[in-house]
């Protein structure tokens, strides 16, 4: 007798898998914008003390 | 410098629509794997994000190899952000196989070869990154980099191969699997069009990330150019 297949409610673990992609992603997108803001704010502070002199 | 180039634009904007169209795919357009049910769907993002990891170690050794004949140290920026982009992209490789894994193989790891290869892989990359930061001589940090990249890249060729070579667990997607792989299944048409969709995606992304990183690194040693100056001035 051919008995039928149950497929596994594996749901939790699909939902984790992809809060992790989206997390990371999300992540490292906000460090490169932060990273380049503080190089902007960087470079005008030394661009003002290069015209003070 | 400070405003992003038009076709740089035009990239975050192709890359937005595309990888809402592909999460669209995964969950509503592919159909669900009876065997292991909804958590194969990660398999198209996962997969996705080791190719272009993978990608990415491979135009860091490319741009290593520029640099040692060029010595112009743009290179070495572009070395360092695809070494970058790409480490994220695979740490996201190994959680995601990793929370696949569990219900699937019934361990959330084991040092399997494909595994084992992967994790050196990562490490190797960090370490060059770590690595770099020891050295201040701009010149002498951009040919170690070279070097370093030149033959950490070999690695990239094993992991690829460790499913194909060795005896593994971990299920092939191109090629044969080993006899003892667990997971593996039959992509049907709408899956082969997802997975597709995947790539082309996250190889968009990467472009447009590398870029944005490029640009970073470009600003960055602009400031220590600027640093030097004003040091100059001062003392």
């Amino acid at each position: 007798m051919l008995s039928a297949q149950i497929t596994p409610d594996t749901v939790k673990y699909m939902i984790a898998g992809y809060s992790v992609i989206f997390s990371v992603m999300a992540v490292y997108l906000v460090s490169l914008f932060l990273r380049w803001r503080s190089l902007l704010q960087d470079l005008q502070t030394l661009e003002e003390m290069q015209e003070k002199k | 410098m400070e405003t992003q180039p038009l076709a740089l634009k035009i990239l975050n904007i192709v890359s937005a629509v595309l990888l809402a169209i592909a999460t669209w795919l995964v969950f509503f357009y592919a159909p669900m794997e009876l065997v292991m049910g909804q958590v194969q769907r990660i398999f198209y993002f996962h997969v996705a994000n080791a190719w272009v990891g993978m990608l990415g170690f491979m135009v860091a050794a490319v741009a290593g190899i520029v640099y040692l004949r060029t010595h112009d140290l743009e290179w070495d920026i572009i070395e360092q952000a695809a070494v970058e982009i790409s480490l994220v992209f695979f740490i996201t490789t190994i959680v995601t196989g990793s929370i696949w894994a569990y219900p699937a193989w019934g361990t959330w790891w084991t040092w399997d070869p494909r595994l084992t290869t992967a994790a050196i892989l990562e490490m190797i990359y960090i370490a060059y990154l770590l690595l770099r930061q020891g050295i201040e001589d701009p010149e002498r940090r951009a040919r170690f980099g070279a070097v370093y990249t030149l033959i950490g890249g070999l690695s990239v060729p094993i992991t690829f191969l460790s499913i194909r070579l060795f005896r593994t667990i971990h299920p092939a997607l191109i090629g044969t699997a080993s006899s003892a792989a667990q997971g593996g299944f039959d992509m049907t048409p709408r899956m082969l069009q997802t997975f597709l969709f995947g790539l082309l995606t996250f190889s968009v992304i990467f472009a447009a990330l590398l870029w944005h990183r490029i640009r970073l690194g470009r600003l960055a040693e602009k400031v220590e150019q600027m640093k030097l100056k004003v040091m100059q001035k001062y003392l």
